[in-house]
């Protein structure tokens, strides 16, 4: 206690590792799991039946699992598609057809690349640009390529990042070593070893030592960034040199240090960075290293159960609170034996009683434990995705000007998608819980040019609801297809009510329609994951 | 209607570790008996500055001016380039004569040529002098307007706190609410007259409002469905966003109903206009505005390295007139008294001139200028040698300035807020407040 009250105090930072004695790595033997053998164990730990996670309906699940796969709603067609099926195990299979869809990787490759991207500082004249390394993640993501080959791929590529996009967060990061540590460790282990950068932790086994030593893997990174474009960013090899580790007094000289890893794995100095980078990626995603697995799961999990088993998910270790501590290690065992197959852990995951359970209607203190599903909020481009899926929003990227001796450094051009991405994105590390939605998101919905052209009845703009308007007279049908379009969902009969009331009152039927997109649009609902 | 969302403790993190809530229980103690000495000294010295609600106007001259050519010539010094000294309304003291209005209300003014920083290059000094803290790969901190706006979180205001007229001329280099988060950024006015995007509706106002009405009669629904939390933030959001919409108070953006002769006197420029409108919104109660110079020809602005007196004059003749006329207007007005203005850039030029008139960057004894609430205007303060090669009395540093800009605003620097990976920070680290300056 008298140990725990002083870490407070210091309230700097924690890095709360014990490796050696840690009775998390010496676990039970990995094996496979079933979604009725996981559902089992979290309902153990959570001192319950399976049988209590009383099932969603399929039109929430269909739009819950189409979001966490593919990060956007299912279109009306899907819908319809989905409903006709009348196969016992129709939900099995459409996990198994969204996980085989190209846009699943396209939306893990937006999570991982926001988890780097939201934490790199920003370069002084240069314009950083995540595309190509988004591209790259989610052709890795849609191949079944397995977790520990991407991230060795990051941690290890060289070149040009428009040539070689993997080399995106060695290259953002501008080959510093201590950010490259610090996220490394961050970003695939899940642990806060920053702090470790400046002073030794006093009750922990994290030393300077362990921080610097790791720093010393990227000794010999070199960034060249050029002005303005940011894909034009070039890592290569130093060739020489080795790491330093500053002393406390910085007025004496810094110690030179080998590449260690935190387990003791020694390096030499005098290696080039390639082979210093590809030692780093074999120690770290080895699987006797089980932080690394246990970090994705940490992170997977809290992407459909809305909460890590640590929280923050980029803050875990053995002083930490680690919640249903028996699950997150069988994830972790299920993982490591199938050779970090990311695929298989979300079909696993998608499949449980416990993923398709539904919210209740009233929440109880419950939820923050896991015993409850909450509402959650979309990332940044899953508003847009759902947004492009209901309404076909069209997506001009106005063109950057060249540069010119008077404005050298001219902005790149955005799009309705840069925007909307960038006013509702949010550090997936922080979770969803920790996001506030904020007035620009609410002003951006209610009066964006580009969204509210589309939240246009006139049969000359070509909008998507001017063309239901003209195919569908019936007024209760229209309102039915709306709720499908945006909510994807029917109305219940209280809300065709409330609709229809306003319909009615409003004398343009075009208008009245106007205003009702234009309400569920900006809806809660429509930004809520649920 | 502004109010950030208040740190929910707790329920903020949804889980609470451990750790956190003895981090929390320990910091409690340890800044209750710190921050003591700060708010016996407040109490005793300005017990109601925070209720006077003052307000500050940041101008800030993008790219760092040059010292000589503007509020601390070097006559006889071969430093000193093209720009002749002009006397002013304070005997004795003399400035740069491409200043002739700001001249005439130097009483209005005190000024610090003294300033003595670490960073001469542009994204680590725009860092310093905008955040108070040096740069940090690890932590984006957060700039005074955010600061300032989350030390007022709780007072309601219907238009936003910190607000932001033209845009830096470099955009990688910026610096906002960083890790205060986005509810603390600022609003930005790129042209001033005109408001940005996504704030004026796009139907009227009876249309937004039936639509806003609809909504929330959905949501309801939505309520039902075991939607609370979401729809109550919503709503919240919504409620303050559309306040603000709706809200009379948009006016203070419309520059149309200010005389032409005023709108003259301050200068057609945006720069200008800005000035104008920094007023009409400090008028309204906004905390904290900041107008940024750039000269509006090119990204260069104020970071005169080339032909330093091709765009000198530009630069000068843009501020002058706007600076000086701010001056005058808000004192005619009675703002002046209850509005902290501050002139500065990240940095001033080197003293030697390179053979194309231009000067590179240079972080020794260059100028800050204070006025209004709460500052002795009407002096100098600090001085550099014949040359203006460095200080030779009462170095200022960065810190120094945010020390006192809390104190002129009635925010206690020693503060700490936590950032959302839950570090504590303090408003201010270190610095001093310059006692000299104040009243």
């Amino acid at each position: 206690m008298l140990r725990a009250l002083a870490v407070g105090f210091l309230s700097c930072c924690l890095a709360n590792v014990t490796w050696a004695d840690s009775p998390l790595t010496a676990p039970r033997p990995d094996n496979t799991l079933r979604p009725a053998d996981l559902d089992r164990l979290i309902a153990q730990g959570l001192r319950t039946q399976p049988e209590t996670f009383s099932p969603c309906d399929d039109v929430t699940f269909l739009r819950r699992v189409t979001l966490d796969l593919l990060g956007r709603i299912p279109t009306v067609e899907e819908q319809r598609i989905y409903a006709a099926d009348e196969s016992p195990d129709k939900r099995e299979r459409l996990i198994k057809r969204l996980l085989n869809n190209e846009e699943f990787g396209k939306n893990q490759a937006n999570y991982w690349s926001d988890t780097i991207a939201y934490r790199v500082a920003p370069p002084e004249l240069t314009f950083l640009e995540y595309d190509p390394f988004k591209s790259w993640l989610a052709t890795e993501f849609n191949q079944g390529r397995p977790w520990d080959q991407i991230v060795s791929k990051v941690l290890t590529s060289t070149g040009k990042v428009a040539d070689e996009p993997a080399a995106t967060f060695v290259a953002y990061h501008q080959g510093h070593p201590q950010k490259l540590a610090a996220e490394t460790a961050r970003i695939f282990l899940g642990m806060q070893i920053q702090c470790a950068e400046c002073h030794d932790h006093p009750f922990d086994d994290w030393k300077r030592e362990h921080f610097h030593s790791l720093a010393a893997y990227f000794a010999r990174a070199q960034v060249k960034m050029p002005w303005n474009k940011g894909a034009e960013t070039v890592v290569s090899d130093k060739g020489k040199g080795e790491y330093t580790m500053p002393d406390v007094d910085p007025s004496k000289k810094g110690k030179e240090m080998r590449p260690v890893f935190l387990y003791g794995e020694e390096y030499n100095t005098g290696t080039s960075d390639l082979e210093r980078r590809a030692e780093l990626a074999r120690l770290l995603t080895d699987e006797k290293n089980r932080w690394f697995a246990r970090s994705f799961v940490n992170r997977a999990w809290e992407r459909i159960a809305g909460a890590g088993f640590y929280n923050p998910v980029d803050n875990m270790g053995v002083n930490q609170i680690q919640l249903l501590p028996e699950v997150h290690e069988a994830l972790t065992g299920h993982f490591l034996a199938s050779r970090y197959d990311v695929k298989s852990l979300f079909e696993l995951l998608l499949q449980t009683r416990y993923y398709q359970r539904q919210m209740p209607l009233t929440p109880t203190e419950q939820a923050l434990r896991f015993e409850e599903l909450l509402p959650s909020r979309l990332r940044g481009d899953e508003v847009f995705d759902t947004l492009q899926t209901a309404l076909a929003v069209p997506v001009v990227k106005p063109p950057t000007a060249a540069p010119t001796d008077a404005i050298r450094f001219p902005p790149p051009g955005k799009s309705i998608r840069d925007a909307v991405v960038e006013t509702f994105g949010y550090d997936p590390s922080f979770g969803p819980k920790l996001v506030q939605r904020n007035m620009s998101q609410a002003m951006l919905m209610m009066n964006n040019e580009e969204l509210q052209a589309q939240v246009n009845a006139d049969p000359a703009s070509g909008t998507v609801l001017s063309k239901l308007l003209q195919e569908q007279s019936e007024d209760d049908k229209l309102i039915e297809t709306l709720y499908e379009l945006m909510l994807a969902r029917k109305p219940s009969a209280r809300e065709s009510g409330l609709c229809r009331e306003h319909i009615q009152s409003v004398p343009n039927r075009g208008e009245a329609f106007e205003d009702l997109l234009w309400s569920l649009m900006n809806s809660a609902e429509f930004t809520t994951r649920r | 209607m502004f109010q950030p969302e208040l740190c929910l403790g707790v329920t903020r993190h949804g889980i609470e570790s451990r750790r956190l809530f003895l981090r929390r229980a320990a910091g409690l103690a340890v800044a209750g008996s710190v921050t003591l000495g700060w708010r016996d000294y407040l109490m005793a010295h300005a017990a109601e500055l925070q209720q006077q609600g003052r307000s500050m106007i940041l101008l800030w001259m993008d790219g760092g001016p040059s010292q000589f050519d503007t509020f601390n010539p070097k006559i006889g010094s071969e430093n000193q380039g093209p720009a002749k000294a002009i006397s002013t309304a304070l005997p004795g003291v003399e400035i740069a004569d491409m200043w002739p209005k700001t001249a005439q209300v130097l009483d209005k003014i005190a000024i610090i040529r003294s300033m003595r920083t670490p960073e001469a290059e542009h994204d680590r000094a725009i860092a310093h002098l905008r955040t108070g803290y040096r740069m940090n790969p690890a932590i984006q901190y957060p700039t005074f307007g955010s600061i300032l706006s989350w030390a007022r979180r709780e007072v309601v205001t219907e238009l936003p706190p910190f607000i932001r007229i033209g845009k830096p001329r470099i955009i990688t280099r910026d610096v906002n609410a960083g890790v205060l988060g986005s509810s603390y950024s600022s609003f930005d006015i790129d042209r001033a007259g005109q408001l940005p995007p996504n704030v004026l509706p796009r139907v009227p106002h009876e249309t937004l409002r039936r639509r806003l009405a609809l909504t929330s009669r959905l949501d309801d629904e939505f309520e039902k469905l075991g939607g609370q939390s979401e729809v109550a933030e919503k709503e919240g959001v919504y409620d303050r966003a559309a306040r603000f919409v709706l809200s009379p108070k948009m006016d203070a953006f419309d520059l149309d109903d200010e005389p032409d002769s005023l709108r003259d006197e301050y200068g057609r420029t945006n720069f200008g206009q800005g000035c104008l409108l920094a007023r009409r919104l400090v008028e309204q109660g906004v905390s904290f505005v900041e107008v940024i110079s750039t000269g509006d020809k090119n990204d260069a602005g104020w970071d005169t390295h080339k032909a330093g007196y091709r765009d000198q004059p530009n630069l000068c003749a843009e501020v002058d007139p706007a600076y000086a006329t701010l001056l005058r207007d808000l004192e005619d007005r009675g703002l002046l008294e209850k509005t902290v203005v501050v002139w500065m850039g990240e940095f001033g030029r080197t003293p030697k001139i390179k053979a194309d008139g231009g000067r590179d960057h240079y972080a020794k004894g260059w100028i800050t200028c204070f006025s209004g609430a709460g500052v002795k205007t009407g002096q100098v303060i600090g001085a550099t040698d014949k040359d203006g090669l460095d200080v030779t009395d009462r170095p200022v540093a960065a810190e120094d300035l945010f020390v006192t800009y809390c104190h002129l605003l009635g925010v206690d620097p020693r503060a700490e807020y936590y950032t959302a990976d839950d570090r504590p920070l303090k408003l201010v680290n270190g610095g001093k407040l310059i006692e000299e300056l104040v009243v």
